[in-house]
């Protein structure tokens, strides 16, 4: 029976691209934005590249329906102070899990049907 | 020390509003100037860089400026506006419960408010309507520009879904605890 944190979630998706991967990104570890978008455009190999009015402009709609939380700035003296910390919350997780779970539901039947060749 | 660009770039969030630069234009200059020391010298690479950054913030800014709203609003913008109306109500609606108004008593303020303000919109509509419509009538297929059952259908959606947005909310209102309301006076 799905819980209520299940509902919640469930009705956060669908997820933006943008929310996806940055979510996604977070999932590793906290990062601050700049951290965010690197690591985003590493593991997409270029092909997403998010914009400072994108990321931010996710960020800001992800705190507000609590699935990210602003650890704010760093502790660090060598850190850069301008900087903010951002951690994925139980619900973002949860929401990221339902929309793979979506996503290689659909890539199963896509390699039965032949339409994607890769394992 | 700041990259080439970013005094630029700084004007450019105005675009955004106050709160939102407030909150995150340091992180913006951060990630603006990280990108733009990635950036080649070409001219070409540099005209590439800006145009899809002047892309990315017309985009951002205009949806922070102008935050989409519910898929009911986009179909019945006005009830949307029916909805926040009644909302915004609630404490007043809490101090006359507090007072011995009863519910029917609050729902006929809300729903009457809500269906002045329509009723009103739907004549102004009208009139503008009926004055307008020769100039379309070019357009038109098998229907005059004073076809009497197209105004009534659209009076008739208009005025229901306005019931429905003033009526959906004040049963929500009547909920209100008019003590927790009136502690938080």
């Amino acid at each position: 029976m799905p819980s209520r944190s299940d509902d919640a979630a469930r009705a956060l998706l669908p997820l933006t691209p943008a929310v996806l991967h940055i979510l996604l990104s977070l999932s590793a570890e906290d990062r601050h934005g700049l951290g965010i978008a690197a690591d985003v455009k590493e593991f997409t190999r270029g092909r997403l590249v998010l914009g400072p009015g994108t990321l931010y402009g996710t960020v800001k709609r992800l705190l507000e329906s609590g699935m990210l939380e602003d650890l704010g700035q760093p502790s660090s003296d060598d850190d850069d102070p301008r900087r903010r910390y951002y951690r994925i919350t139980p619900l973002g997780r949860r929401a990221l899990e339902l929309e793979t779970e979506g996503i290689e539901s659909i890539l199963n039947v896509a390699r039965r049907r032949r339409v994607l060749r890769t394992s | 020390m700041t990259v080439r660009g970013e005094r630029t770039y700084r004007l450019l969030l105005r675009a955004y509003p106050r709160s939102f630069r407030q909150r995150f234009e340091p992180e913006m200059i951060e990630l603006f100037a990280a990108r733009r020391a990635a950036v080649g010298r070409g001219w070409r690479a540099r005209t590439g860089f800006w145009r899809s950054l002047l892309n990315d913030l017309a985009r951002s800014a205009f949806r922070e400026r102008f935050p989409p709203v519910t898929r009911q609003s986009r179909l019945f913008p006005w009830a949307h506006s029916h909805t926040t109306c009644a909302r915004q109500r609630f404490q007043e609606i809490g101090i006359r419960m507090a007072l011995g108004a009863q519910h029917l008593d609050i729902r006929r303020l809300i729903v009457g408010s809500g269906l002045m303000l329509t009723v009103t919109g739907v004549l102004i509509g009208i009139a503008g309507a009926y004055a307008l419509g020769r100039y379309a009538s070019s357009l038109l297929y098998e229907v005059t520009p004073a076809d009497p059952m197209t105004y009534a259908t659209l009076v008739a959606i208009v005025l229901a879904s306005a019931t429905l947005a003033s009526w959906l909310p004040a049963g929500r209102a009547l909920r209100v605890d008019p003590v927790r309301v009136l502690r938080s006076e």
